[in-house]
């Protein structure tokens, strides 16, 4: 798990949920994160719960998707992140956001509250059982019809060049198992359909998407992919690797090396994301 | 190499070359090729050739792009794919010329500065590092200065089945690679493809993946497209070095059975990633400096 004093991570500790790094993240990801959003079928006038909203950087859309009619509920785990989500009045949204702390593993929202939840880039850090009372928790807070959709980032097809193909998976693998979590939880991503029907819903769809950056990058992208290998490139350290992988993440960890491999004309960068999609079964089908 | 008995060989012994094949996986693609396709910059009035054109089926949407005061030259190296491709370009009344020719690509049969832009699908992973140097050299020759050199190919390292151990196909790729198959070395080399062009002495050299994703329940093209190319790695893969975990997966991919089961599981997903690099010639001035 993160540090305390990782850079990256809110005061729940929990690695990569901070902020600044969402925001980097998100400003350098948004349009694959916007079509994604979209594909899922939230109506005009649903009320969605953004859950583990994060620093809420989807609620203008989600605002936008259920318009003046609609109503949205945002959750976190982390304080700040949900300060920050309060701030929205600012944003001017067209309907009413209501930000609050809590967990995912305990909603405090009462049954069939919702037309739909919006669960990105956060089952990764759960574990098992965890991810299992997570989608109980969503169903039963969804109505009948309602929709389940979580988003995941897919560590099993990123794409790094110049680099050894196949780089980021023997990361991935060799930090699971050297008993990490999240990347144990990353690892589950491509499985999320099967995990969607064993928690009861149905007409279960997922829906890949290629999240691609090519040199020369943007400012905003440069700071994602310099805070991302930054970050793998601490935890590789430990991990057991490749000699050619170990070279790899060595350069990582050293800032000069690290701005020549991001301003190298054949950097080139592709992170998957795996978009799930789930119903509630009616009352009908839930009582059979 | 393929063995003359490959179901997905055209005549020229190439693997996944036949008609047959080359149909059902663009059909069950079409949306994604067709988008790749338009995103090249062809324009009205031009002069196209489609570089080993297979069973031909990007020349409608190249004659809709070149239009009526456009044409188009298709190239393959078997002459059954050439015969279907005369055969299909009588059939379909495109809306420009279309000469269809036996060739290869290696030494093409045409005059210099003949196109405003050649269109190269899939086929560079058939070509060594020398071959793919001299292909590249013979667009560049075809190609008038500022017209444009495509090139799309299926990157080997973003083919995925689920469910299966994660890199399961690189894995593959790579075992068959080091094998010494040409083909695999070819896809593994898709995302060098840019440095290739540039390297060719094509200026302005872009490029963009789109992902290929086809999951349960699997339409009738995505069904015998992922059937044919799912036995035939599976075929291969029974003579490589792999992990247990793996070659259990394609023990049961290459049994009929299994094979139908996996198409019928709920969690198959079969996908690729095509990446699409485009390249533009040097202005006259340019190339001779």
């Amino acid at each position: 798990m993160a540090s305390q004093t990782d850079r990256h991570a809110s005061s729940t500790g929990q690695a990569l949920t901070g902020g600044a790094w969402l925001d980097v993240h998100f400003a350098a990801a948004r349009p694959e994160y916007e079509v994604q959003l979209r594909a899922v079928g939230i109506q005009p006038g649903w009320r969605v719960l953004d859950a583990a909203c994060g620093s809420g950087s989807f609620l203008p859309w989600l605002a936008e998707l259920v318009g003046p009619t609609g109503s949205l509920a945002a959750l976190d785990l982390a304080p700040e992140n949900v300060a920050l989500v309060e701030r929205l009045a600012e944003w001017a949204l067209p309907c009413a956001v209501e930000a609050q702390l809590g967990n995912v593993l305990a909603l405090p929202y009462p049954d069939d509250a919702f037309d739909a939840v919006w669960f990105a880039n956060t089952s990764q850090y759960l574990t098992d059982a965890e991810l299992a009372t997570a989608l109980a928790e969503f169903r039963r807070v969804v109505r009948p019809g309602g929709l389940v959709a979580v988003k995941e980032t897919d560590p099993t097809a990123y794409r790094v060049e110049p680099a050894q193909p196949g780089l980021i998976l023997r990361y991935s693998q060799a930090a699971a198992k050297a008993g990490n979590v999240q990347v144990i939880g990353t690892l589950r991503a491509p499985a999320l359909p099967r995990w969607l029907r064993v928690s009861g819903l149905t007409d279960v769809w997922r829906r890949s998407t290629l999240i691609e950056r090519v040199a020369p990058h943007s400012p905003v992208v440069n700071a994602w992919l310099g805070g991302l290998f930054t970050y793998c490139g601490t935890l590789a350290a430990n991990l057991e690797l490749p000699p050619d992988d170990r070279e790899f993440w060595g350069r990582m960890r050293d800032s000069a090396a690290r701005e020549r491999f991001l301003s190298d004309p054949e950097c080139w960068f592709i992170e998957m994301n795996v978009l799930t999609v789930g119903m509630v079964p009616s009352g009908t089908e839930a009582s059979a | 190499m393929a063995q003359q008995h490959d179901p997905t060989a055209s005549s020229t012994g190439q693997a996944l070359t036949g008609g047959a094949w080359l149909d059902s996986h663009f059909e069950a693609s079409r949306p994604e090729y067709e988008a790749q396709l338009r995103m090249v910059g062809i324009q009205p009035g031009w002069h196209v050739l489609d570089a080993a054109c297979g069973s031909g089926s990007f020349l409608p949407w190249l004659a809709e792009l070149v239009g009526r005061s456009g044409r188009l030259a298709a190239l393959d190296l078997a002459p059954d794919n050439v015969a279907l491709v005369e055969q299909r370009v009588a059939e379909w009344d495109l809306p420009c010329q279309v000469e269809a020719r036996v060739g290869t690509v290696l030494d093409l049969p045409y005059p210099d500065d003949a196109f405003d832009a050649v269109w190269f699908a899939n086929t560079s992973q058939y070509l060594t590092d020398e071959e793919l140097t001299v292909a590249l050299a013979e667009f560049r020759r075809v190609v008038r200065p500022v017209g444009l050199v495509a090139v799309k190919e299926s990157d080997g390292a973003l083919v995925r089945l689920l469910p299966a151990p994660p890199g399961l196909l690189l894995r593959w790729f790579e075992a068959y690679a080091n094998a010494g198959n040409a083909q695999a070395a070819g896809a593994l080399r898709a995302p060098a493809l840019p440095a290739w062009l540039r390297r060719a002495g094509l200026v302005d050299v872009w490029r963009c993946s789109t992902p290929i994703e086809h999951t349960a329940p699997l339409g009738p093209a995505a069904r015998t497209s992922s059937r044919d190319f799912w036995s035939f790695a599976a075929g291969i893969a029974a003579g490589l070095d792999l992990p247990p975990a793996d070659q259990e997966v394609w023990a049961r991919l290459r049994d009929p059975a299994g094979l139908e089961g996996y198409l019928d599981d709920p969690d198959f997903s079969s996908a690729e990633g095509n990446i699409l690099v485009v390249g533009t010639m040097p202005s006259g001035t340019e190339a001779s400096a």
